[in-house]
């Protein structure tokens, strides 16, 4: 996995069994900021906390299902990407996720502990390059600041010189 | 000791997870059997007051967990249950249901919690 130390997890997950399962696996492969909650609505209280990731069951005690909470972090940030967990497999949900901008559905089989590390690790590493990126643009603004600051400088020495 | 071929459930999965820290499996396991007996009080309860709501809830979420502990001879009709419930049909194979699955995880609950108990004498 590429630099998931730093990543932040949330995991929305009503069932007490399910929930430590999924945790001690993302804690022990991924990363160790893991919060678990129990319904929508106390992950909306904590949002505030900026998590990187959020991993969002669809059935949830409460007012909010899944959907009503992914449409809530999306309102409030684009930064924070939410990969949907459902008991079972169902079209509807799914298309609803991915239009509410989801980053990925799951279904809870046997290998949805490996789907949910795997797009973790690349939500990681898309991280990774967006940081890349920006730290590379303020490169590029600093190297054509400084080239234009010489010409500059050279202009006016120039016209010291000459005056 | 039975063989995991005698055993309802089949804790593979969890081994697997945790590497084997029999620490955390004990404590996954006593998750497990107070969720799944906070579960049971709700399916009797919705049966008992006819709420189908309720039942396929508390369904929907036990799948999950039997799915992990590998308790494969109840998947099939913890996804009735929960069908039926949901969609409010057949509802009078619900008791039946509900009645098999708390002979059957009575019986899983005591053999999960012997394995705490070897587990710690280990």
């Amino acid at each position: 996995m590429n630099n998931t130390n730093a990543l932040s997890v949330f995991l929305v997950e009503d069932s007490p069994t399910y929930a430590s399962a999924l945790k001690y696996d993302i804690t022990s492969n991924i990363t160790k900021n893991i919060k678990v909650y129990e319904s929508g609505e106390d992950c909306l209280k904590n949002i505030e906390l900026n998590p990187d990731v959020v991993l969002l069951d669809y059935s949830l005690p409460g007012k909010l299902n899944g959907i009503g909470v992914l449409q809530k972090i999306k309102k409030r940030t684009q930064n924070t990407e939410v990969i949907f967990i459902s008991g079972q497999e169902n079209l509807e949900v799914a298309i609803n996720a991915m239009k509410y901008g989801a980053y990925d559905y799951i279904v809870k089989n046997e290998t949805a502990f490996i789907r949910a590390k795997n797009l973790i690790g690349k939500i990681a590493e898309h991280k990774n390059l967006r940081e890349e990126n920006k730290i590379s643009k303020v490169y590029k603004m600093l190297f054509f600041l400084s080239w234009a600051l010489t010409i500059l400088s050279i202009i006016f020495l120039g016209r010291y010189m000459f005056a | 000791m039975k063989t995991q071929s005698q055993r309802n459930y089949d804790l593979s999965f969890v081994r697997e997870i945790t590497g084997g820290n029999v620490l955390y499996q004990s404590q996954l396991i006593n998750a497990f059997v107070t969720e799944t007996n906070w579960s049971m009080k709700h399916l009797t309860g919705g049966l008992k007051q006819g709420k189908y709501n309720r039942i396929a809830r508390h369904a929907h979420r036990m799948k999950s967990t039997f799915d992990l502990m590998g308790i494969d001879c109840l998947k099939k009709d913890i996804r009735l249950l929960e069908d039926y419930s949901k969609q409010q049909k057949n509802v009078d194979r619900i008791p039946a249901l509900i009645t098999r699955m708390n002979g059957e995880l009575k019986t899983i609950c005591k053999s999960l919690q012997n394995e705490i108990t070897i587990n710690q004498s280990q």
